[in-house]
Formats: structure tokens, sequence, C-alpha cells
């Protein structure tokens, strides 16, 4: 087969203030192949595909794409790229037929006739969704995997010559990621140039003819086809020196805890109606990591953890230290608890983007230490803060500088030392490590190990289950909204998370074809 | 003992460096001021004669006034519209509550109870239609300023000027001669500054100051640490009414007669004052010390258009010129696609 070059990209480099996404980075992609852009969170591969699919400028670098160049989302789509992005962006008020044509169409111009359309996307769509749907019924009251159908369809019906799929399998079951395999096959067959960015290894090592990782915003390698197996993925994703998180923690076997009484208990809990029971504990001295798919509730229970959730029924509740056990009922009562709660999704939940650094850390610990009339206590901020920064090697500048002013990761950081200040017992993690470079994550999972040692107990969220290996003492795996298996330590591989996240048996190998 | 100093030299260096970083609009509201009085005092003979620095300073101490509010909703990212409603039904209620024979300490209190009841039902109001707050708030402005004609037409002609003695203190307190304590300077003037000291200080260093910050910054972050949203809300609306209600009554002091539409001019103004400032109107960054900035770049510069005999209209014009540049410089946000 005759390769047609598709996609060039020379020596791109991008910023986003401090944080470099980008650094140099080639890339190239042909017709007719599936090439997958893997890497860690933060690797810089959300940006290459928002780069050729328009959405972001590079600061420096050539790009050529199906002969021509793309500044804006739209010239990207003339010259024939059509991006699935990760967030599901669909129009909730407009029916599914206009959310699956949206903008194929002038303002004075029409495009294809009506029945024309309906023929395609309801071909289209019984394909790929396996049953047929009301085309003209308002996107909003569809639930969120036929969302992401939509979404899909939109760019397939563009007849599109590059197709870039942002992780967009996330909301999809089993069932449906194989239908999706299926069109991206028909995709290819039809000289298209697939591009799949995602973390997911397993489901790549099945479909990608070419894959390109990333690591720290530059490519470490491409393989072909036959060179593509999971072991050397990993190893070319990750860097020689990763110690904290590949290798098992030896002083997990030593834990005592196991002695101890549990800080949190639930039992029966029944996270939305009509879902499976569950209890959980957490024990003082643990790090206990949440896991599953998007969206199979290990979310939700992280959430009722923090009090910003309620459970449809059971209870969970807080043991004090005089022994007595307190329902969980909701935010005050987590905080009076010291509950501490950390989002990865710093920005909606988390920061306070005109304020200074040192604000948003200060606003997070005044509430334990006011004085008369409401008076907050700077002193006391100021030097619980001196010492964070120094304790958990917060890249400052000066503390006066708003916040925005610094990485995603140096952010978080201010962030889980806002937690860490609060006096915790618990704390709770809801995917913090998004979007953070490595060094940063080895720092926080040493500062969370440091923090159980001293006898506080983590409850660990993360959608990458590679960060729990090695880090936690057990992973919780959820699936349709209760936990589906409890594994410990010694249990803990991304093979046994997998298959639990899949709601497969034990010790089932999880195929994706 | 010898790090803990260090510290200590640390911590103040750090609030020194935060003192001289704290706002660009800052800088750019006084180097303003500084060249629009520099202005006047070369195109106008008597610019910086006591007599017009004493009016330039009353007028914007009803202009403060008038703008506290303001500015604490415009940091919770909304507009408070009742405000000149409020102004001018305190206007007129006070002299109709005096001529029917109340005290006045007693009159004065009770204008400014229901002031800032009318602020609290607005806030009420708007935080339960959020979104349709700023035409919430003209519409609570609405129905005060209508009921409270009502009340005062009733047994006269006029609803909207009342006029009855007033008591020489609160002429005093506000009139271009009034006095405070043998200076010539009308006590307004002084009780603007009081204020003014103590709003600084209380949204510094108080958990209500931070709380409307921190909502105005984000309202989901705010939650997390348990900040009402809709506690923040109401109270700093009572507050705008409170403020609204005393301009009304200051105002009534400076002019001796009640008239319902006194408040008019404070529907701009303070929305000018706040964004002049540089208070952002999306919430979260700003304070009342840019508002008073804000407050005397516009008050001089009204009096300089008014010394060059422009007309009203001319001084509108140039006044909302004003406000594009200003606009342009603070309240602009990143282009989306530079955001991280």
């Amino acid at each position: 087969m005759s390769k047609i070059r598709t996609i060039s990209l020379k020596n791109i480099s991008k910023s986003f203030g401090e944080t470099r996404a980008l650094s140099n980075c080639s890339f190239e992609a042909y017709a007719g192949e599936v090439h997958a852009v893997v890497g860690e969170n933060g690797c810089g591969k959300s940006t290459l595909a928002k780069i050729i699919s328009g959405v972001l400028l590079p600061d420096s670098g050539e790009i050529e794409i199906l002969g021509g160049v793309n500044t804006t989302p739209l010239d990207a789509r003339r010259l024939g790229v059509a991006t699935i992005f990760q967030e599901v962006l669909v129009a909730d008020e407009a029916n599914v037929l206009d959310n699956l044509f949206v903008g194929s169409e002038g303002f004075f111009s029409v495009g294809k006739s009506e029945s024309e359309k309906v023929r395609e996307a309801s071909e289209l769509l019984t394909r790929c969704i396996g049953h047929d749907i009301d085309l003209f019924a308002d996107v909003g009251s569809l639930p969120l995997n036929i969302k992401q159908w939509v979404v899909i369809a939109r760019a397939i019906l563009r007849r599109p010559k590059v197709v870039i799929l942002d992780e967009s399998s996330a909301a999809l079951d089993l069932d449906a990621t194989n239908r999706l395999h299926g069109e991206i096959d028909r995709l290819r067959n039809e000289g298209c140039t697939v591009l799949i960015v995602t973390h997911r290894i397993a489901e790549l090592v099945r479909i990608a003819d070419r894959a390109t990782i990333l690591r720290d915003g530059a490519p470490v390698g491409v393989l072909e086809k036959s060179e593509i197996t999971e072991a050397k993925l990993l190893e070319l994703m990750t860097p020689s020196d990763r110690s904290v998180m590949a290798q098992p923690n030896v002083d997990i076997k030593d834990n005592k805890s196991n002695l101890l009484d549990s800080i949190i208990e639930g039992k029966s809990i029944q996270l939305t109606e009509g879902s499976h029971s569950f209890d959980f504990e957490l024990k003082p001295g643990t790090i206990v990591g949440l896991a599953g798919l998007d969206g199979h509730g290990q979310d939700l229970f992280a959430r009722t953890l923090a009090g910003l959730y309620r459970q449809n029924s059971g209870t969970i509740t807080f043991r004090k230290e005089s022994g007595e056990f307190i329902d969980i009922d909701g935010l005050e009562r987590a905080s009076d608890l010291h509950i501490s709660w950390v989002s990865g999704d710093r920005k909606k939940e988390g920061i306070f983007p005109q304020r200074s650094i040192f604000d948003n850390f200060a606003f997070g610990i005044y509430r334990r230490n006011l004085g008369w009339f409401g008076k907050i206590n700077k002193r006391y901020a100021q030097k619980a803060f001196a010492q964070e920064v120094k304790r958990l090697k917060i890249k400052t500048g000066n503390t006066a500088n708003k916040i925005t002013s610094l990485s995603g990761g140096n952010q978080q950081k201010v962030l889980i030392s806002r937690a860490f200040a609060d006096q915790p017992k618990v704390i709770v993690l809801n995917d913090p490590a998004r979007g953070v470079d490595l060094n940063t994550k080895r720092d926080l999972y040493k500062e969370l190990r440091n923090f159980t040692e001293s006898g506080g107990a983590v409850v660990y969220l993360s959608s990458e289950i590679e960060e729990f290996l090695g880090f936690a003492d057990r992973v919780d795996v959820f699936y349709q909204n209760a936990i589906f298996r409890s594994l410990d330590y010694q249990s803990v591989s991304e093979e046994s998370m997998l298959a639990a996240m899949f709601g497969q048996p034990l010790g089932s190998h999880v195929e994706i074809v | 003992m010898s790090t803990s100093y260090f510290y200590d030299r640390c911590l103040s260096r750090m609030s020194i460096d935060k003192s001289i970083s704290i706002d660009k609009s800052i800088v750019l509201g006084s180097a303003l001021l500084i060249f629009l009085t520099i202005m006047g005092g070369f195109l106008l003979e008597g610019f910086f004669s006591f007599q017009n620095l004493r009016s330039v300073l009353l007028l914007a101490a009803f202009l403060g006034i008038a703008s506290l509010g303001q500015t604490l909703v415009a940091l919770l990212g909304g507009l408070d519209l009742s405000i000149p409603f409020i102004i001018g039904s305190a206007n007129i209620l006070l002299p109709s509550l005096l001529s029917s024979g109340l005290p006045p300490v007693l009159a004065i209190v009770i204008v400014l109870m229901l002031g800032a009841l009318v602020g609290l039902m607005n806030g009420a109001l708007s935080f339960r239609l959020q979104g349709q707050s700023l035409i919430m708030s003209l519409a609570v402005g609405f129905m005060a300023v209508g009921a409270t004609q009502i009340y005062t037409s009733i047994g006269s002609e006029f609803g909207g000027n009342v006029f009855t003695p007033i008591p020489e203190w609160l002429r005093n307190l506000a009139a271009f001669n009034g006095v405070t304590f043998g200076i010539q300077i009308p006590p307004v003037v002084f009780i603007w500054a009081a204020i003014s000291i103590l709003l600084i200080w209380l949204m510094r260093n108080t958990w209500f100051g931070i709380s409307i910050y921190a909502v105005g910054g984000s309202r989901v972050a705010a939650h997390r640490l348990r900040i009402s949203e809709s506690r923040t809300w109401i109270q700093v609306h009572g507050i705008s009414g409170f403020m609204s209600a005393t301009a009304g009554i200051l105002l009534l002091g400076f002019s001796g007669g009640g008239f319902v539409g006194v408040g008019d001019p404070y529907l701009f103004t303070t929305v000018a004052a706040v964004v002049i400032g540089g208070t952002s109107l999306l919430g979260g960054s700003g304070g009342y010390g840019a508002t008073i900035l804000g407050v005397l770049v516009l008050t001089v510069l009204t009096s300089l258009l008014v010394g060059l005999g422009l007309s009203f209209a001319a001084q509108q014009a140039v006044i909302g010129s004003f406000i594009i540049p200003m606009v342009a410089v603070y309240a602009r946000s990143k282009h989306i696609r530079n955001q991280i």
C-alpha cells in the first residue's frame, strides 16, 4: 500500500504559562491507518489532538494537514478533520438529527435534504447503538452513552479524512467499545486516518496499526503494529526512574493498621436507587483506592464520604476518638469531623482564579481559627503556608501573584497543601493527579504516605489504574454504582483491576476485540 | 529563635510585596486621578480653591456611600439596580415621617431599617432567580419607590416631592457649608471616610469579607469551604439597601427637600465608579478601595467638565466614553485559547 501522508507536524512546541505541554514534538500519520497517540496524563497528547483540530495554536513549529494549514477549528474541518473530544459536546435542547448535522449548512445554502439526512443518520446510528432511536427526540433526554454516540456519529457523517478520537470510549461499555472499533475499522478501510488519543493500553493494542508514545511533551517512540505490546508501551511511557509508582511499597506489608478500629464504616450502602448495596471500611493509616470506569459510581461514593452527596440508603459513619459513631450526613458534618476533600477538577471546585496564591491557600484554613467578630488569623495562615510551601516544594514565585500564574500541578499542590493544613483525619481525593506532571505526582504519593503513617486515612479515586500500583493498600473497584470487588495490595494489578472494572469474574482476562 | 525571626522577616516581606503588586487598577486609577486634577488646575481658575475641593469631596461622599453596596454586589458578580430607587424612597419617606410628627432619630432609624429590609428582600428574591438578578433588583426598586410614593401622597397631591422642615443637624451633616467640630467641611465627608476605613478593614480581615471574595471568585469552590452563597448574597444586598437609604437621608440634608428622583443619577454612576475603580463586574476581584478611587475620578471629572461649561449631554458623552477604555483595561479576560 502506498502511503499518503495526511498529517505532518514538525517541531511543535506549546506552553501554558509555566507548563510545557509539547516541546519540539514531531508527528506523522498516513491515510488508511489507525494511529494511537499514547502516554500518561499530562504528556501532551490532548494538546497534540487540539493542535491538529485547530483548537489550539502552537507556539512554534510547522503543521501540514491534508496539504493545508489549520489555524481555526473551522479550517481543520474544511480540510477534512473531524474531532471527537473527551467532553460529550451536544446541544441538549436540539434534536438528534440537528445535533448530527449541525454546521453542515450555511446560512442561506441548504445541504442535504431531510429525508437523505434521516436515511444516513438512522443507518449509522442503528449500526452503532445496535437499535433504532428516535431522531427527533431532544438530545437532552437521552442517556450519556447515546449522547456519546451522537457525537461520534456526527464526526463520521462528515466523511472526514482524518478522525481524532480523544478518549472517546470513556462513556461506552464493553459491547459498545467493540462496536466503536468496528466503526474505526470501517473508516480505516475507506482510507481515513484515525487518531486514537488514549491512555488505555489494552484497548489500543488490539486496534492500532501504529502508535506514537509521548512523554513529557515529546515523542519517545513510534511503534509498528507488530511491535505494539502492553509491555513495550508501558516501558516507553514510564520514565526509568519511576520508583514510587512502579514498585510495590514494602511498607504496606508491615502495616499494623489491620489491628486498629476503622475510622469510617459503611453498612449496606446503596448509592442510587436500584443499585447493589455494599459495605465499606477505612482504617487509620491506610490508603484505599477507588477505581472504576467513568460513571460507575466511584465518584458518587467519594462525594458521599466527603458529605457532598447523600447515599440512597444505608449508613456511613465516622468513628470519633471517643468511640462514638457519627453519621456523615453532609458537608458541614464532614468538615466538623475533619474529612477533607480535594478535587481533581480544580478549575471548577478548587481554585479562586482571581485570588492570589496565598489567598487560595488561606481561604481554606481561616475557618477553624476565627476570632472575635469573624476576624481571620492571617499570621497563623502565613505560618502554615510557609511550612507547607517548604514541605510540598511548591514553586510559587511571589505568593501575591494570582493562582492562575502557576502550572496546573502547582495549583493542585496548593489545594492539597490547603487540605493538609486544615488538620484532616481523613482526606478524600477525587482524581487529584489529573493533568499533573510526574514529579508532582510522586511528591503527592509521598506526602499521602507520610500522612497515613502519622495516623491519617486516605481515600484516593483515580481514573488511571496505574496510580494504584504500589501505592494503595486496597483498591475498591466500582461497577454499576457498587463496589464490585475489593482488591488488597497483593492482588492489585492492572489486569485484576481492569477485569473488575468491566464486571468480569476474578481471574478472567479482559479482551477487547 | 533565629529561624522564626527569619520567617517573620520573610513574611513581612511577603506582605509588602503583596501590597505593592496588589492591583494595577489602583495604580492606573491614581494616575488618572492625578492627571485629571492637574488638568483641572491648568484649565480652570479656582479649581484648587477650598470651595471647589470641598464640593468635590461632598459630592464624592454621596456617590461613595451609594457605591458601597454596588461594589459588594459586583464582587459577587451581580449588579444592584435598586440603589437609585431606594435612595429616592428614603429621600421622600424621611420628610414624610418627620411631618407626621415622628422624632427625627426614630424616623431615620425606621428609614434605614426599611432600606435594609428592601435590600434583604431584593437579595432573597434575586438569589432564588439567579440569572435574572439584574431585572429582579430593578423590579424590587420599582416596587419600593412606587409604594413609598403612594404612602407619601396620602393626604397630599404630590407624591414625588415632600417638603417639611428638616432638623438643623441633619442639614449641617450634608450641606455645602456644613461644619465638623469647627472645620469648614461637612461631616458627611468624615462619615464616608470612617465607613470606608471600616469596610476596607472588614473586607480584608474578617470571614465576611473573605466569603464575598470566595463566592464571587468561584461559587462551587466557596461551597466546598462551607461558605453559604445564599447567605452572603442576601447579606450583601441588605447592606446595599441600608447604604442606599443612608445616601437618601444624607441627600435630604443636602437638598433640604424630599424629591423622589434624587437617586436617578446614581443608577449609572454607582456602576461607573465600580468599573472605573477596577472591580470586575464578573465578581471576585477588586474592592472598595478601588471604588473610592473610581468615585473620586468620576467626581473630579464631572466638576472639571462642569467648570469647562459643558452641557449635561456633553458631560454624559465624555463620562460614557470613559467607561470603554476602563472596561478594556480591567474587565478583559484572556482569550479562551490562552487559558489553561
